[in-house]
Order: C-alpha cells, then sequence, then structure tokens
C-alpha cells in the first residue's frame, strides 16, 4: 500500500531523509519511530504529497508521489503533528468544508459528516465553535475529518501528541476501531507503548534512515540479548532462589518485591527445565513468565539519540 | 549591563527583509520629493535670496513628507513590540528571568524604536544640504526632528502598551494604523469642529499642540508669524502660542506616562489578569463611544434645537445600537450550508462572518445611506447642485479607496493567514487543484466586495434618480423644513451658474461606469494582493505590501493619468483608467472637461461623451481584467513552486 525505494528529502545542506525503504502492506498499522528530528515528519509529509522527494520513489497505492498526486489525494488521510483550527468555524462546518473539498456533495455530505461526528464521539459539538474544543476532542475531530472520503490509508503524525491520558487513550481506542475496519495506518508517536499495543509492524528511522523495520516480534527479538524470567512461588522464595542459582543456565538472580527475575544467558527459548526443577523440588509456582521485552527498550537500543 | 531585550531585537531584526524595505522606501520617497521638487521649482528662482527661498520650501516639503512617514512607518517597527514575543510564545520565558518590569518594556521600546531614529537620523544629510541654501534656521531643523522623535517616541510607548494587552502581531500593526489616522483625523475634528460648535468663543487651532501635523505646521510658519513672548504667557497661552514645544512636551510626557504603565502591568496583565485587560478594553471601546456619542448630540442640540437634534441623534445611533446588538448576536450563530466550492464559501462566509467585519460592513452600509440622505436634503432644499456634485465624488472616491483597501489586504490574508494557523497542510493534502484553490479564494473575495461595490450602485444610482426625478414632490416630508432652509442656495446667488451647476444633467453613465472602473481596479489589486499572500511567510507582512501598493498604486494612476490626460484628444480618454478621475468625470463632467482642455470645442466634447468616454472606461476595466486574469494563470502556475516550499 506504502512503498519508498530510496526516498530522499534534502533541505540545502540538510539531509532530512536518506534513502529510505519502507513498506506498508494493505491493511497494517505501521507505527514510525526515531527521535526528535530523525525525519519522521518530512517522510509523511512527502507520502502525504505536501513535499516533493528529492530523489527515490514514493509509492501510495501504487500511484507514485509527485507523478500521480492528485489519484493519491483521494485515497489519503492525513493528520499533521498540530491541528490546523478554522478559528472561526463551527465543528459541523469544519467538516462539511473537508467534505466539500474531498467533492461530497449534499445531502450525501451531511449524512457522511453525521456518521464521522456519530464515530468519533463529536456529535454534541456538532454546534459548537471549534475553537472551544478540547486538544483531545480536536484531536478527535482531526481524525474525524480525514475519515469523511473513506480513505485507504491514514497518514498520521504524532496524533497523541500533548494529550492527557484519558484523551490518548480515547484516541488510541479510535484507531484501534479504524484498524479493525481494514484501514492501512502509517502512524507515528514518541507514546512508544501505544504504539506496541497498536501496531502490528515497527520501523524505526534516525538520522534519516531506517535503522529497522519488521513486525513487533521481530523487533522484540532482535533487541533481546538475554531472556529474563518473572517468578514466584508460594511461600518462602529463598529456597526457590538457591535452587534456580544452582541451574546452569542462570547467570543473575534478583528478589524484587516478593518475584525473583531470573536472567539466563543468551536468547533461550527453552526454559521449561527450570519450572519442572522447582517442581520436583516441591515449589508451588505463582508466576512464572518471560518479562516482555518493551518498545522502549528496542527503541533505546536500536537508536544512538541522533538527528539529521 | 546592556539589556538583552535591546540586544537580541538589535542582533536579529536589523537583517530582516522587512526592515531593509522600509528603510528603502523611507529613503526613496524622501529623495524623490527633493528631486521633483527641486526640477519643478529651480526654474522659477534666481539669485541667492531665491535661494534662500528654494530651501525654506523644500524644509518645509520634506519636513512634512518625513514626519509623515514616521508616523505610518513607527508602527511597521514598534507594533510588534510584545505581541511578537507572545506569538513566539517567548513572553512567558522573558518573564520568568530576572528581568525587571522596566527592563522588559524599556528594551522591547527601545530596541524598536532605534530602528525609527535610525532611518530618521539617515535624512540628516538631507538637511545639511538645505541649510546649505539657506530659508530656515538651525532651530527649525531641531524642532521638525523634536516633533518626528517624540511622535516616533509616543508612537512606540502606545504600540507596546498595546501590545501588552493584544496578541496577534497583525492585529495590533492594523490596529495601530487606524489608530494613528483616527487620532489624526479625530483631533483635527474635536478642534476644527466639534469645540468650535460646543464652546463659545473657541479660538480654532488652540488644539495644535495635540496634533504633530498641526504643531509641525506652526513651526513651519513661526517665522512668519509675531508671536507674544514665551514669558508673557500663561500655561495654556503658551500651549496655544508655541504648539510646536506644547507637542513635544506633551507627547514626550505622555510617553513617560504610557511607558510607567505598561512597567507596572506587564508583569501582572500576563499573571493570568487577560480577562481584566479585556474587560480594560472594552470600557475603553464603550467610554470613547460614549464620548462621540455625546459630543455629536451635543453638536446637534446646539445647531438644530433640543427636539430636532434629539431626533436625528436617534435616527442615526439607533442604527448603530440595533448594529451593535446584531453584531453579538453574530457571536453565537448556527452552522451554514457549506457551498460545493468550500475554498470561496470559506473566503465569503465564516472569514466575512465574524463579529468585526459584520459591523465594518454594517457601518458601511449606514454611511452609504446616510450620504444619500444628505443629497436628499440638498436637493429638496434648493442647494447647490455642485455641491451635491461633489458631495457624491467625495463619497464614491472615499468607497473606491475602501473597497480596493478591503479587496487587497483580504486577500494578501487569504493564503498566508492559512499558512499561519496551519490549515494550508490539510487543504493541500485534498484533491482540491491549485486552479480551483485560487479560483476559490478569489470568488470568495469577489463575493464578498460584491456588498461593497452593490453599496456604491446605490449611491451613484440613488444619486441619479434624485438628481433626475422631482423627488422634493414625493420624498419632500423626509426632509425637515430647517434643513431645508439651511442648504439652500441664497437669493443673491441666482445669477451665478458655476460649472457643473445643473441637476438636470446628472449623466446617466455615471450610474455604472464609477463601478466597472473601480471593479476592475478592485480585480487586479486583489489578485496582487494574493501574489503577496502567496510569497509572504507572515500575514502581516503580506498585508502590509497589499496596503502600501494600493496606495501607491492609486496615486501612481491618478498622477500618470493626470499627465497622460492633457494629451490632445486620447489623453482624456487615458484619463479613465483611474477610478478617480472616472468619477471626476462622471460626476463633474463640464470641471473634468474644462482641466483637460477640451471644453471649447464642440466637436471634442461630443467625441469623448459619445465615444471617448466608453472606450476609455472599458478598456480601462479590460486592462485591469487582464492584468488579474494573467496574475491568477501566473499564480495558478507557481502554485506548487510557491506554495508547497513553503508550507
Amino acid at each position: 500500500m506504502i512503498q519508498t525505494i530510496a526516498l530522499t528529502k534534502r533541505f540545502g545542506d540538510v539531509l532530512a531523509v536518506d534513502s529510505l525503504d519502507l513498506s506498508v502492506e494493505e491493511g497494517d498499522c505501521y507505527g514510525f519511530i526515531g527521535p526528535n528530528g530523525a525525519g519522521k515528519t518530512t517522510t509523511i509529509r512527502m507520502l502525504a504529497t505536501l513535499l516533493q522527494p528529492t530523489w527515490g520513489v514514493a509509492r501510495v497505492c501504487g500511484y507514485v508521489v509527485g507523478m500521480h498526486s492528485r489519484k493519491i489525494r483521494p485515497l489519503i488521510g492525513f493528520v499533521p503533528d498540530y491541528f490546523g483550527a478554522y478559528e472561526d468555524m463551527l465543528v459541523q462546518e469544519y467538516l462539511e468544508f473537508f467534505a466539500a473539498a474531498y467533492g461530497l456533495r449534499n445531502p450525501q455530505r451531511r449524512q457522511v459528516v453525521s456518521d464521522v461526528l456519530e464515530l468519533t464521539d463529536l456529535a454534541v459539538k456538532r454546534d459548537g465553535p471549534v475553537n472551544g474544543l478540547s486538544r483531545g476532542m480536536k484531536q478527535r475531530l482531526a481524525v474525524a475529518r480525514v475519515l469523511l472520503h473513506n480513505p485507504k490509508v491514514l497518514l498520521l503524525d504524532e496524533p497523541a501528541s500533548g494529550l492527557d491520558p484519558r484523551a490518548r487513550i480515547e484516541i488510541r481506542e479510535l484507531l484501534k476501531e479504524l484498524k479493525r475496519m481494514g484501514k492501512t495506518i502509517l502512524i507515528s508517536s514518541h507514546i512508544l507503548s501505544e504504539l506496541a499495543e497498536l501496531c502490528n509492524k515497527i520501523g524505526i528511522i534516525e538520522r534519516g534512515k531506517l535503522v529497522f523495520q519488521g513486525s513487533m516480534d521481530e523487533v522484540m527479538r532482535r533487541v533481546r540479548q538475554r531472556t529474563v524470567l518473572r517468578i514466584r512461588v508460594a511461600g518462602s522464595p529463598e529456597r526457590a532462589r538457591q535452587l534456580i542459582e544452582s541451574a546452569p543456565q542462570v547467570t543473575e538472580v534478583r528478589l524484587e518485591g516478593g518475584v525473583l527475575r531470573v536472567a539466563l544467558g543468551g536468547q533461550v527459548d527453552d526454559y521449561s527445565a527450570l519450572a519442572r526443577l522447582l517442581v520436583e523440588r516441591g515449589c508451588n509456582l505463582l508466576l512464572f513468565e518471560e518479562e516482555p521485552t518493551s518498545l522502549e527498550t528496542a527503541f533505546m537500543r536500536l537508536t544512538e539519540g541522533l538527528v539529521a | 549591563m546592556v539589556n538583552p531585550i535591546f540586544m537580541r531585537v538589535m542582533n536579529t531584526s536589523g537583517r530582516q527583509r522587512r526592515h531593509v524595505w522600509v528603510r528603502t522606501v523611507y529613503l526613496a520617497v524622501i529623495l524623490m520629493t527633493l528631486t521633483v521638487m527641486m526640477l519643478v521649482e529651480m526654474t522659477s528662482y534666481r539669485g541667492e535670496a531665491a535661494l534662500a527661498q528654494l530651501g525654506e520650501s523644500l524644509f518645509r516639503t520634506i519636513s512634512f513628507v518625513q514626519l509623515v512617514l514616521i508616523l505610518f512607518l513607527s508602527p511597521v517597527y514598534t507594533a510588534g513590540a510584545i505581541s511578537q514575543e507572545r506569538d513566539a510564545q517567548t513572553f512567558g520565558v522573558l518573564l520568568a528571568t530576572p528581568l525587571s518590569n522596566l527592563q522588559i518594556v524599556l528594551g522591547s521600546l527601545l530596541s524598536r524604536l532605534f530602528f525609527v531614529l535610525a532611518i530618521l537620523v539617515s535624512t540628516l544629510p538631507v538637511f545639511a544640504l538645505l541649510y546649505y541654501f539657506g530659508g530656515f534656521e538651525l532651530t527649525d531643523v531641531f524642532l521638525s526632528y523634536g516633533i518626528a522623535a517624540s511622535s516616533a517616541l509616543l508612537t512606540g510607548a502606545v504600540a507596546v502598551a498595546v501590545s501588552i494587552v493584544t496578541t496577534g502581531t497583525r492585529r495590533v500593526m492594523i490596529g495601530f494604523f487606524l489608530f494613528v489616522t483616527a487620532y489624526l483625523v479625530g483631533v483635527w475634528v474635536l478642534d476644527h469642529m466639534l469645540l468650535v460648535a460646543i464652546v463659545p468663543g473657541y479660538v480654532e487651532g488652540s488644539l495644535d499642540w495635540l496634533h504633530p501635523i498641526a504643531a509641525m505646521q506652526r513651526t513651519l510658519i513661526g517665522g512668519q508669524v509675531v508671536r507674544p513672548l514665551w514669558s508673557e504667557l500663561g500655561a495654556w497661552d503658551f500651549l496655544v502660542q508655541y504648539p510646536e514645544y506644547g507637542y513635544v512636551a506633551y507627547s514626550t510626557a505622555l510617553s513617560v506616562v504610557i511607558i510607567v504603565l505598561g512597567a507596572v502591568l506587564v508583569r501582572r496583565l500576563a499573571r493570568g489578569y487577560g480577562g481584566l485587560a479585556r474587560r480594560l478594553g472594552q470600557a475603553l471601546y464603550a467610554v470613547a463611544g460614549a464620548a462621540v456619542a455625546v459630543a455629536a448630540c451635543a453638536v446637534l442640540i446646539r445647531y438644530r434645537g433640543p427636539a430636532q437634534g434629539l431626533a436625528i441623534f436617534l435616527l442615526v445611533a439607533l442604527p448603530v445600537a440595533a448594529g451593535l446588538v446584531f453584531f453579538r448576536l453574530k457571536r453565537h450563530r448556527k452552522p451554514k450550508t457549506v457551498w460545493d466550492n468550500p475554498i470561496a464559501w470559506r473566503e465569503r462566509v465564516t472569514r466575512t462572518a465574524t463579529a468585526r467585519r459584520t459591523l465594518v460592513q454594517f457601518l458601511y452600509i449606514l454611511l452609504s445611506v446616510l450620504a444619500l440622505y444628505v443629497l436628499l436634503v440638498l436637493k429638496v432644499g434648493g442647494g447647490s447642485a455642485r455641491d451635491a456634485r461633489v458631495f457624491v465624488l467625495v463619497v464614491t472616491t472615499t468607497q473606491m479607496f475602501i473597497i480596493l483597501m478591503v479587496g487587497a489586504t483580504m486577500a494578501a490574508s487569504s493564503i498566508s493567514y492559512e499558512r499561519e494557523q496551519g490549515t494550508l497542510d490539510m487543504i493541500l493534502a485534498t484533491p482540491i487543484t491549485p486552479r480551483y484553490f485560487i479560483h476559490g479564494k478569489l470568488f470568495g473575495i469577489i463575493r464578498y466586495l460584491g456588498m461593497f461595490l452593490a453599496m456604491m450602485l446605490l449611491v451613484t444610482l440613488g444619486a441619479y434618480l434624485i438628481a433626475r426625478l422631482p423627488v422634493e414632490e414625493y420624498l419632500g416630508s423626509l426632509v425637515p423644513p430647517g434643513w431645508a432652509r439651511a442648504v439652500a442656495v441664497p437669493s443673491g446667488a441666482t445669477g451665478y451658474t458655476p460649472r457643473d451647476g445643473a441637476w438636470s444633467n446628472w449623466s446617466l453613465r455615471s450610474i455604472v461606469y464609477p463601478l466597472v472602473t473601480t471593479g476592475g481596479l478592485a480585480a487586479a489589486m486583489a489578485t496582487l494582493g494574493m501574489t503577496f499572500s502567496l510569497r509572504a511567510r507572515k500575514t502581516a507582512t503580506a498585508a502590509i505590501y497589499a496596503a502600501l501598493s494600493v496606495l501607491g498604486v492609486a496615486a501612481t494612476v491618478t498622477c500618470c493619468c493626470s499627465i497622460t490626460g492633457l494629451i490632445w484628444v486620447v489623453g482624456p480618454i487615458a484619463a479613465m483608467a483611474s477610478p478617480f478621475l472616472t468619477n471626476c468625470a462622471c460626476f463633474m463632467p463640464e470641471s473634468f472637461m474644462e482641466t483637460f482642455n477640451f471644453s471649447d470645442s464642440v466637436q471634442l466634447i461630443g467625441f469623448y461623451r459619445y465615444f471617448g468616454m466608453h472606450v476609455g472606461v472599458l478598456g480601462a476595466a479590460a486592462g485591469y481584467g487582464v492584468f488579474a486574469w494573467l496574475r491568477v494563470r501566473g499564480m495558478v502556475k507557481t502554485f506548487d513552486q510557491q506554495v508547497r516550499q513553503k508550507v
């Protein structure tokens, strides 16, 4: 659905995006992450046909950006990293304005506006001024705006930036709903835990270059240098600790709030022997799980904090 | 320690392109004025004494030009003093530093004022040259500079004060231009019309010390008038007799008061007293409005007696009050149906639906209707047709100027404002094409200007009907007899028939032609304004360029047309390119033909009336139309390169 080949953008002496090869399949929710100034916004703006690439090719729905931009625009919904507000418009007018910009005529236009207002829980604010909305509501309105023409691809640049926890959860739920509807979503965000929950694919960009691209499982596998298990037993954990420390693969054991954090040497996929050992020696296991590697950890390991 | 705000502004602003342009325009205007004056006047002066006369004449002109330029250029530098910090969201950071209130205010003021004073000093060589000619004293130069500098100081101090309580540099700057104009006109009206009418024995010019231009005028003619010695005068008499010193003292003292007030309020207002500032602003508007209403009522009662005066006052005040109520109600409106061309809809409906623009439209309509009523009074009262023609000429020329200004500045903000608001990206990501976008914007602006043009048509059509129909029979009852008597031509003047003195030959073409040339030029100015909007990053820059372009184009076209108008036969036809001259030709045809030296030839008059004028007006409109079309084509062609590079 989205493909870039050696996509490059240069602003004078600054190389903002450097030979980016990106691939997003239909129905994917692609998390695009990277430090500030890494080139995420520039990439998204090129895909949204707002910037002309300096070099390389970007394809959206099979059309080439710059060559078939007019064919791409009806197929995409772009939410920038700020909320562009028409101060003097009401919510319904705002949506009708963009619906008209996408060529929708009345009465279909009015119906579509009502539908997206319902979908985004903004129906009660229909007659209110856009400027009177809270930041979270404005962001929902921005999402409502890009749904008006039922696009195949959504390009969302930091949609949850600056929102309070409740608004973030609301946006996340809305995006999950869109994912369920089969939209292809390219989303950049700094709130990595939310991307982890939402996305099936991740691309990490640094200094304009893509340092990693793949599924969530792949990224975790790539960054996981050792396996850490979380174990809790009934009764005193000291005996269990001694047993675990005697096992051959174990390199470190720490007790944190009644839970034993057990580090195994290297990437160990089969640690059933350890569980068997504890059970056979009479320890009643309450918890035995692999500690998940967070996206934050992956991000920190894969990037160096450099900007373009 | 040097004030850090001062240093920052000095280091960054001096290199801004806008400031370089302002300095260039300032010096260009001064030098052009000097060159033209010297070329025109040098031929008529011979000998040393004559050189002194020339020097005096040039000194006067340059002093006036310099003062007017300073009054209107100072806001460009000073208006954004603190609002620019607010816009860039650096004001809060500044307030959190250990800088004192006075340091913040003085740093903001002096850094901007420095540029104004720098351009003022840049004309010193010109005055040095003129001093060599003689004809004026060194004291005159000091006074001329003193008035200009104290005006700049006052402008700067007010700019900082306004900036403290308001956000949005563009709003501050536009408001400031209006403020300077309103102040200059207001003080003059107060001095020469209101106080003369209200206060018995009041001497005109007693308030010259409040008015920079009047004070400058008194400075320049000071040597020719015998004035009492300073020591013999009391404080008030001193101000009246020596307004140039009075103005410098008054403006400096007022500036100090404003600066101190600004320093006291700057942190307080920022600490969450925004509501207080707003209420303060509203209270000031209310007090100013009430003062105007009371003054107008007092003048009317004095001239027309209590019953009639009050009736007239209510006749004007009630529609204004209704307009204000309507203006309040507009704030809580229902959603409007969006047109199929959303760009045009946005430009025409929502941008112009703001309370402020609604009020402007309402006042414009009200004044147009009032103008027609004044004309009716003149006709019913048996007033002079020439007076009526001059009156309509003034009204339509004012309307023309408003239309050009509104069109150009609205177009100038149409794209750059979207860029500033961050909405341009979203529009550009939709399937809207550059042609659709540009055409939509222009269509919306033209639809908005349609109301203004319709009011112009109302005035020209109404004037024609009032002039040609026996309205005194049908509408005579609408005019109080006292008013009719007041405007009647004195019986002793019956034997005198001035040019354009007949009601009966009010021309049919005067209904449409002013509209045609004004409409054509407005379209051209709107496209020019939009070109600025495409190129400029900031709306304020685009709006200033557009406003200056309107002034420049209107002045240049009128000057060129006046000169080419003197060319035999074709001249008056070419003169129709200027809407002002078209208005002159329509409303004062006899004066127009005499000015262009063909009033003696019946054939030429016939040629002009039945052929030349039509060709001139239609040709001018077509010319402006072609210019607008070419500009639109150019904008559509370069839209992607210009806009997509900037967004």
